[in-house]
């Protein structure tokens, strides 16, 4: 069992490992076969190229700070009521409205993209940051809502009965009594929201031309068509998952619980 | 006025009736237990009482408004739930506060009635605690603060002491009784536990089935139970029911239960004489003592419970149990010679399991003195 995990572990580990590994070395040892991994290819210039041509690299941060952030809070402002609803309140066509919510997620980002398209420039939104928030929204919305009326369908009924004793109405149990106890779940569904949007290629490819790109477009910049300066594009990597790492780190015992909560139970 | 009025009430959840027309009246100040096995439909007719559920038919009185489609808050109602439902992230102060706040009450307002509540509930230095820091006895406690901080009409109590020890509980029913009596406030409880039914309640509805059985105070239901399911329902330990025959001879109508008799007074004689139809006989445990001359049973059990022992015996034609005084020696597989207070005989009509009443009016209270 532990060595399965172990071997699970080294797996998923492994491409971080290479990526950190190869943002310390140089372009030569690199692309030698096999790579160079002697003390002396070792360097800090990639990081320091990467940094010191940081103006477009800190546009994409920036746009994708913005974009990911916007994303991640509407998808909780409209998702946590709507699941709630969804899981407790006598809502018409409810099993419909789930099944046109899941379905809604099922469509591969390939096969909408030329309408997404269509529409986004006949309003005159290609190439904003406005057009993506709206796109990773939909794409977002459907899972958030999955996750968290799991979490709320799992809940006994005791504190909302507690609640209606005590006067509440819907919207008040919903604001001082189910939203305090679903920081977890919460938590969860935000991480997700957020670190989907930030990862987000291919429709940001497709959207935006220069005003609006995101980190990982910036990344894959430094893939040229006669060269592709593979240590510093990791360097750029490194650089903008780290954030996200951060992120991660630092609520990890929220998110397991979250997603212990919303999933397993749901 | 009854403060509260049940009419012809029925709940049905799809094919399944949890409530067959319940009639029900409750005075002002009053303290209702709804007592009956799990399942009988009393904690659905206490949420229909306050709100929590809709009835599928009939009427909901309270002062003698209807109150049938008015939200609990409305109906001005508080209740305390079996699991407590304290809210987790508030504390205690605020848990008791929050029905106020929601209210609008001023801060100081809520302060100073918070304080008030938690100081005759002996919760004030657990004021900024969370829920799951207290035991469960304090966590009742801080449920019934927020029922009676804001002063309502009504409680309700849903199996408040379940979840509690068997010491803690006693102690708790002392609580609730001497919060009956300094706040007297109209009280509706639900219970499976007729002990604690018959310890706090004014009166008892003994339900059945989605029905209530009997309606009356503790002292009637134990000593005339209305059917033979709330006779052999309520007493510790559990009554055997016989069924007897009634025969005259010299003068005397004896009710006979196979080699046993059973000489009947004027009442008794003249009741069940007039009473067509079979009957069976039954009589609480305390009214049989051993007595040399008595009749001769075989005894299946004994129990010794402390103050008293609990014999159950039987003879040909049937069986009973009897509560004889202090630790008494007496061997299963014995015989023995006992005899009945036969004033103290119940006799049920066998085809409707009803009570034959033959008591004489107003002689309960000098049988129960």
């Amino acid at each position: 069992m532990v060595l399965a995990l172990a071997l699970f572990v080294l797996l998923t580990m492994a491409p971080f490992v290479w990526l950190l590994l190869s943002s310390f070395l140089e372009q030569k040892a690199l692309i030698s076969t096999p790579p160079d991994l002697s003390l002396a290819s070792f360097t800090l210039a990639n990081y320091r190229e990467v940094i010191s041509s940081a103006a477009q690299l800190a546009k994409g941060i920036r746009n994708s700070l913005i974009i990911s952030g916007f994303t991640t809070c509407l998808a909780l402002l409209l998702g946590a009521p709507a699941a709630y609803a969804l899981a407790r309140l006598n809502v018409k066509n409810k099993d419909l409205l789930l099944l046109l919510i899941l379905a809604a997620q099922m469509f591969p980002a390939i096969v909408i993209v030329i309408p997404l398209f269509i529409a986004a420039s006949k309003l005159g939104l290609i190439d904003t940051r406005t057009n993506l928030i709206l796109v990773y929204l939909s794409f977002n919305l459907p899972v958030v809502i999955w996750v968290l009326r799991g979490f709320f369908y799992s809940l006994p009924s005791g504190l909302e009965r507690a609640a209606r004793i005590d006067g509440a109405t819907t919207i008040q149990t919903f604001r001082w009594i189910i939203l305090p106890i679903s920081l977890p779940p919460l938590f969860a569904a935000a991480s997700f929201a957020f670190i989907e949007a930030w990862n987000e290629f291919f429709l940001a490819l497709i959207m935006t031309r220069q005003n609006a790109q995101t980190v990982p477009l910036v990344i894959s910049s430094f893939a040229g068509q006669y060269q592709t300066i593979f240590g510093q594009m990791m360097a750029a990597a490194a650089i903008s998952i780290a954030p996200i790492m951060l992120l991660t780190f630092l609520l990890r015992t929220t998110i397991l619980r979250g997603f212990a909560d919303g999933l397993l139970k749901g | 006025m009854p403060v509260i009025r049940l009419e012809k009430v029925a709940k049905s959840y799809g094919a399944v009736e949890v409530c067959r027309a319940i009639d029900l009246e409750i005075a002002d100040r009053e303290f209702v237990t709804l007592l009956g096995p799990s399942g009988c439909g009393k904690t659905t007719t206490l949420n229909l009482i306050g709100g929590l559920d809709q009835v599928t038919s009939g009427s909901i009185f309270m002062d003698g408004r209807r109150v049938n489609d008015l939200e609990p808050i409305d109906r001005d109602v508080a209740m305390v739930f079996q699991n407590y439902a304290l809210y987790p992230h508030m504390t205690v102060a605020q848990n008791i506060g929050f029905n106020l706040k929601l209210k609008g009450s001023s801060q100081d307002e809520i302060r100073l009635r918070v304080r008030a509540t938690a100081e005759s509930l002996d919760l004030l230095a657990l004021l900024e605690r969370y829920p799951s820091e207290l035991s469960g006895g304090q966590q009742q406690r801080v449920a019934i603060g927020r029922a009676i901080v804001r002063q309502p009409k009504v409680f309700l109590f849903d199996e408040p002491f379940s979840n509690l020890d068997a010491a803690l509980r006693n102690h708790m029913r002392g609580e609730v009784k001497q919060l009956h009596a300094r706040l007297g406030v109209t009280s509706i409880f639900v219970t499976h536990d007729q002990e604690e039914a018959l310890s706090i309640s004014d009166r008892i509805a003994i339900m059945r089935e989605g029905r209530i059985e009997q309606f009356a105070t503790p002292d009637e239901v134990y000593s005339r139970p209305a059917t033979t399911y709330v006779a052999t329902f309520i007493g510790h330990p559990r009554i055997d029911l016989a069924p007897i025959q009634l025969e005259e001879r010299s003068g005397t109508v004896y009710a006979k239960a196979g080699k046993a008799e059973f000489p009947l007074n004027q009442t008794q004689r003249h009741v069940l004489s007039s009473h067509g139809g079979q009957l069976d006989a039954s009589i609480r445990p305390e009214h049989i003592a051993l007595a040399p001359r008595g009749l001769n049973v075989l005894i299946n059990d004994v129990q010794p419970v402390g103050p008293a022992t609990l014999v159950r015996f039987a003879w040909d034609g049937g069986s009973a149990v009897a509560r004889l005084n202090g630790m008494v020696r007496l061997n299963t597989g014995a015989h023995a010679n006992v005899a009945f207070n036969s004033d103290h005989l119940l006799f049920f009509d066998r085809a409707t399991g009803k009570l034959i009443n033959t008591h004489e009016q107003g002689t309960l209270h000098e049988i129960l003195a």
